[in-house]
């Protein structure tokens, strides 16, 4: 069984949507970075009106149910400066600190789940493939069978971490 | 003191400054107990959250890169107001540059871009008059291929061929402003204004667009005279182009009736031609079909207006909050992988949890599949 995990909001939501969120807090160590705890934009849902009870991330991190996770602005530029412009702006700041502390081994022994063909390739370029998890990995090491969309199998995943992989060698979405 | 520190410090002081905010209003946005705190981030001396950097990229309307970033910060462009708002003005420049910024990122990273040239119009800014800006409009009505009646496409000729950034921002007052900087030409427009109002604003402000070389907002600027007049200049390219004299002759020669016109049609051709009754009595006056008796008595006539008014509704069309070449080119962008569909989210200002209800709205589906590919001949 996997011990800590560093979740994407994303992974988030979908689980949730999928009606695997609570099995995951419960079976998992799940680590959220401060940004993704704080925007409730990200989570708020025009049809409840609110965030949904069981994704209000502050009251779980309250209850000890899953840990929060903060980089400095100093770490998220430094993990920037390694990433052409056009590449990491494509990003969003949440998946920017996730990765800031993945690159700075803030969170140790944890791996990175993401949906996101960019923040996947950029795992990659930061030399942290073997860190990165797919969703669909993610549940199934969970006991958890879901029919998943294209962007959380494991072939998504695979196919991202080959192209950042590439991106190292060919220097492409880096900083020249 | 930590270089890197200082330098969001510094760059956190000049966004604060640009919206003319105190320390102690943007500690209290950032829910500290005491403004030293921002004090102490502005001189380098406490350590800024990412989280924080987030919070307070948003109320700055900045980037996070643009707090990061050691390269010096690009000059702001400036904004040319055709009715400047009262009360936050500053703070609804930076929205709509900040925006602006955004367009042109994701045109970048998903390869769409205006098919055509936006032109620059050479003219000289001391001989410059209604004639000219006569001459301008019908110059701009052929290159545009704009038919006979222009307000029709004006808008999305300017944004699907021309790349002009278009953003709606709903204000009590203040009508539109333009703007051109690294991201292009860009035009801001008050939602609140009515349909007609709005086409006659974009045409004015397309005026100040194509002759922003020639006659920038910093010579503009020099003279409220110069100003106010060329401001009558730019009112009489904006008539010219949206009531074409060949065409406006034409529908008002159907609709008379033993040398009169009534109310009804009066309004009528306005909407036909999609300007206001004001701009549509002007326009006669000057093309001489009517009097300026006639003019001031449509004016001031209250039935006149009640009748104008009336007919409204069934042609009033509200823009969406985000433009819909917008949403589309981000759409693009997440299909292609260049955008997270977080960071797809919170330029659509909307949730993760809303984002494929807001996406439909906009008639697409993220249910996947869009990498797929054709070969072409």
């Amino acid at each position: 069984m996997l011990k800590c995990v560093l979740l994407d909001a994303n992974i988030i939501i979908e689980s949730y949507v999928l009606g695997a969120w609570e099995k995951l807090v419960n079976q998992t160590e799940i680590y959220v970075s401060s940004v993704i705890v704080k925007d409730e934009a990200l989570f708020y849902s025009t049809a409840d009106g609110e965030i949904p009870e069981p994704i209000k991330l502050e009251r779980l991190i309250a209850e000890g149910k899953i840990k929060e996770f903060s980089a400095t602005g100093q770490e998220v530029q430094e993990f920037r400066d390694r990433f052409d412009r056009l590449f990491v702006e494509g990003l969003h700041d949440g998946e920017a600190e996730c990765l800031a502390l993945m690159m700075h081994d803030k969170v140790t022994d944890t791996y990175f789940c993401s949906a996101d063909a960019t923040a996947i390739q950029a795992l990659s370029m930061i030399g942290h493939s073997s860190l990165g998890i797919s969703f669909e990995r993610l549940l199934q090491q969970s006991g958890l069978t879901k029919k998943l969309r294209p962007h959380y199998t494991e072939a998504f995943f695979r196919k991202q971490l080959q192209i950042g992989s590439q991106n190292l060698i060919t220097k492409q979405g880096l900083k020249r | 003191m930590d270089r890197g520190k200082d330098i969001i410090g510094v760059r956190i002081r000049k966004f604060r400054r640009r919206l003319k905010m105190r320390q102690a209003e943007l500690a209290e946005k950032m829910g500290f107990k005491a403004s030293e705190t921002i004090s102490q981030i502005e001189r380098g001396e406490r350590e800024v959250k990412a989280w924080e950097l987030t919070q307070l990229s948003r109320i700055l309307s900045v980037n996070v890169h643009d707090l990061l970033s050691a390269d010096s910060p690009p000059s702001e462009p400036v904004v040319l107001w055709r009715q400047s708002p009262e009360e936050q003005k500053e703070s609804k420049e930076a929205e709509f540059i900040k925006r602006c910024r955004q367009y042109a990122f994701l045109e970048e990273i998903s390869g769409v871009k205006g098919s055509r040239y936006f032109p620059q119009k050479r003219v000289d800014p001391d001989t410059i008059n209604f004639r000219t800006a006569g001459t301008l409009a019908v110059e701009i009505r052929s290159e545009f291929q704009l038919d006979d009646r222009p307000g029709e496409g004006l808008e999305e000729k300017l944004q699907n061929v021309y790349g002009v950034k278009i953003w709606y921002m709903a204000m009590e007052e203040g009508s539109a402003a333009s703007s051109i900087g690294p991201f292009g030409p860009a035009i801001l427009m008050n939602s609140n204004e009515a349909p007609w109002r709005r086409n006659y604003n974009f045409a004015h402000e397309l005026f100040h667009l194509i002759t922003w070389d020639s006659i920038p907002p910093k010579l503009i600027r020099q003279s409220a005279k110069f100003w106010e007049n060329l401001e009558k200049i730019a009112n009489v390219f904006a008539s010219n182009l949206l009531l074409p004299g060949d065409a406006l002759n034409v529908e008002f020669d159907k609709l008379l009736n033993n040398k009169k016109i009534s109310y009804t049609d009066l309004i009528m051709i306005a909407r036909y031609f999609r300007v206001s009754t004001v701009a549509l009595l002007y326009r006669l006056l000057n093309l001489k079909r009517i009097t300026k008796y006639s003019l001031e008595k449509g004016l001031n006539d209250p039935l006149f207006k009640e009748i104008d008014r009336s007919t409204m509704g069934p042609n009033w069309w509200n823009p969406p909050e985000i433009p819909e070449r917008f949403v589309r080119i981000a759409f693009a962008a997440h299909q292609k992988g260049r955008l997270s569909r977080a960071k797809l989210s919170d330029m659509l200002d909307t949730s993760l949890i809303d984002l494929s209800n807001t996406l439909n709205e906009y008639g697409l589906s993220d249910s996947g599949g869009y990498d797929a590919e054709v070969r072409v001949a």
